[in-house]
């Protein structure tokens, strides 16, 4: 089997990198070859603009200092070709205020020089996620109304509660709780790990309410640079500040009539949770630099993957604003918690990719199926479709077999088969017991570091087991005073 | 906004990087190994030529822009710099180029002199330390091997 050993978390993606620098074009090719994806090259403006008139990419990686042209201005024209590219605009220092006028003009995700290979990556796979999985998710103007959810677990592209695929008593549960509260006004707050589908039990409330036909507004607090936040909320009117180019409305005005999502809410800035207040007692908007409000009708569904209420207690959320958005709760169960959907799911998703990528896949063999069932899915959902995914690109057959399984779920094995020696595993009750008594924080740390040192001292792969970026590892061990071994 | 934005990233940028003084030492060598893996031995010596390459390019055109006091040549030029020190582990070039940067971008011409002269000793120190770092390892591309 040819298979590329780095490409397993997610699809192979065709880019087209416009750097003028050719050491820095051959670090950065190095780098995503590496990881699978397939690199086009350009030097100039005018000779990534010919490559991406002739060919398709799922992501154009743009400098901004071009030696023909203004990369920012390169971008529109790519944009208002194919407005749906996804760019990713690589500056240096100095021109990040350039960068924020790109964020502002439709880029996805800008990474600042000089060159760090894991962001670089985590930037990469995260903007070639499909849309519903991504970060950052709201164009300037375009909003998000019901769309084909290609990588989530749906059966049909209606964002129906019905279409949840799971009949555990866990997913009947959030079914029925979908359709009791879909029709009301209510604000519906959605918790959850990641991966667990809580933008997908957005839009089936959205789906399933008597707004379903206005426009669905998803926005993710946690990656939008907080100077950029409040213009996404809240808009702003041309001039109001450098960049400021023309009249935006902001997602709240976007979504009248419609529902507004906030994803990660528990990251929004405290000076906007302020605003955010205020818009849910007045439901009016202010753009920035706007003199009168406007009034809007929106409903707001919003989620995190944190207690919101440990927030609340540590300060770093506003405990009005909790009680004025925690009104109807759903906690999206993990994986784990519902392991009887997992091969529901994992043989739709296979359907899906099969049909989408023009494989054959049928079914799974029966180990497979054994092997799916015991492990821990981290991911969860997401990264079950990651697998599946991964699998379809890879191979070809009717049935998918054990030596079709990506490298990094060899690794998983070994820790679901470690978790059943009985040596590490503690009966529930017991674990809790020595737990409880110490902060979040604590167990936090003690949990990172008990999987650090179960990944043999590898953030990477520890990042990965966590599910979180290995930025954020970093920053932990950093601010804790681990020292962290090179990944090999 | 009350902040004003344009104001606010290089000044972070400038915070968050300090300058780095005399003692920080020009290259550090590890990055260079790391970035050298990264495009694999078979490319090590036409990497490191094009590093080369690329650095004495901006040099060339920061110089030229200096002598025209050309805005953007400036930009250009200090932006290039910066990217390439930054990637190759060069503290002291990439603060003393981000410095320039930001004056370049803010067409502060008049103040431009002494960072522009420490950013071009600094880039013919690093070239230099580089070619010192492929002797010492032995590193050549094809045509210059032996």
């Amino acid at each position: 089997m040819n298979r590329t050993p780095t490409a397993v978390a997610g699809r192979t993606t065709t880019i087209l990198l416009i750097e003028d620098t050719k050491s820095l074009q051959m670090v950065y090719r190095s780098v995503l070859e590496g990881a699978g994806h397939i690199v086009h090259l350009a030097d100039t403006a005018a000779e990534g603009m010919a490559l991406f008139r002739n060919a398709e990419f799922d992501l154009v990686l743009l400098d901004l200092v071009l030696p023909d042209r203004d990369g920012l201005d390169l971008m529109q024209e790519i944009l208002s070709l194919r407005p749906e590219t996804v760019i990713i605009v690589i500056t240096a220092n100095g021109s990040i205020n350039k960068a924020v006028e790109a964020m502002r003009a439709g880029a996805t995700e800008f990474l600042v020089k000089p060159f760090d290979e894991i962001r670089f990556l985590d930037a990469v796979r995260n903007a070639a996620l499909p849309v519903p999985a991504r970060s950052v998710r709201l164009r300037p103007g375009v909003a998000q109304q019901e769309r084909p959810l290609p990588g989530l677990p749906m059966q049909t592209t209606e964002a129906t509660a019905g279409t949840f695929i799971g009949s555990s008593d866990a997913m009947l549960r959030i079914q029925s709780k979908i359709a009791s509260v879909a029709k009301s006004m209510a604000t519906v707050f959605i918790t959850g790990e990641s991966g667990t589908g809580k933008e997908l039990c957005a839009l089936a409330v959205h789906a399933g309410s008597n707004r379903a036909n206005g426009p669905f507004i998803a926005l993710n607090c946690g990656a939008i640079p907080q100077d950029l936040l409040e213009s996404e909320v809240f808009g702003h009117v041309k001039g109001s500040f450098t960049g400021a180019i023309s009249d935006k409305p902001g997602a709240a005005a976007a979504a009248d009539g419609g529902t507004l999502f906030l994803d990660e809410i528990c990251e929004m800035a405290p000076a906007l949770q302020t605003k955010l207040l205020r818009f849910l007692q007045t439901s009016t908007v202010q753009p920035v630099g706007a003199t009168r409000p406007r009034k809007v009708n929106v409903r707001i569904v919003c989620a995190t993957n944190r207690d919101p209420l440990d927030a609340v207690r540590r300060g770093h959320f506003r405990e009005d604003l909790y009680y004025r958005l925690y009104v109807v709760p759903i906690h999206m169960p993990s994986l784990r918690e519902r392991h009887a959907d997992v091969i529901e799911i994992a043989t739709a998703a296979l359907m899906h990719f099969s049909a989408e990528e023009g494989r054959s896949f049928q079914e799974l063999a029966v180990d497979v199926k054994d092997l799916f069932l015991r492990l821990p899915w981290p991911g969860n959902v997401r990264q079950l479709l990651n697998v599946i995914r991964n699998i379809v690109v890879l191979n070809d057959g009717t049935m998918v077999t054990m030596e079709m399984m990506p490298d990094d779920l060899a690794q998983e094995v070994g820790i679901a088969a470690d978790l059943g020696s009985g040596q590490t595993v503690l009966p529930k009750d017991v674990v809790l017991d020595r737990l409880v008594g110490k902060t979040l924080a604590e167990i936090e740390r003690e949990v990172i570091e008990a999987t650090l040192n179960f990944c043999g001292g590898s953030v990477p792969k520890a990042a990965r087991v966590l599910d979180l970026a290995p930025s954020t590892l970093y920053r932990k061990m950093e601010g804790w005073g681990i020292a962290q071994k090179n990944p090999a | 906004m009350k902040e004003d934005l344009a104001s606010l990233p290089e000044t972070r940028s400038q915070d968050a990087i300090g300058q780095p003084d005399e003692t920080f030492p020009l290259l550090h060598g590890d990055a260079l190994e790391r970035l050298l893996q990264i495009v694999g031995a078979a490319r090590s010596g036409v990497f490191l030529d094009q590093l080369q390459a690329d650095l004495a390019a901006a040099l060339a055109d920061l110089a030229v822009a200096i002598k025209v006091q050309g805005l953007a040549e400036l930009q250009r030029a200090t932006h290039t710099l910066s990217a390439l020190a930054g990637t190759v582990a060069s503290p002291r070039l990439e603060a003393a180029a981000r410095a320039a940067n930001v004056l370049a971008l803010g067409e502060n011409v008049a103040a431009f002199g002494t960072p522009a002269a420490s950013v071009l000793r600094l880039t013919a120190q690093l070239s230099a330390e580089i070619v010192a770092f492929r002797m010492g390892k032995g590193i050549w591309s094809e045509g210059r091997k032996g």
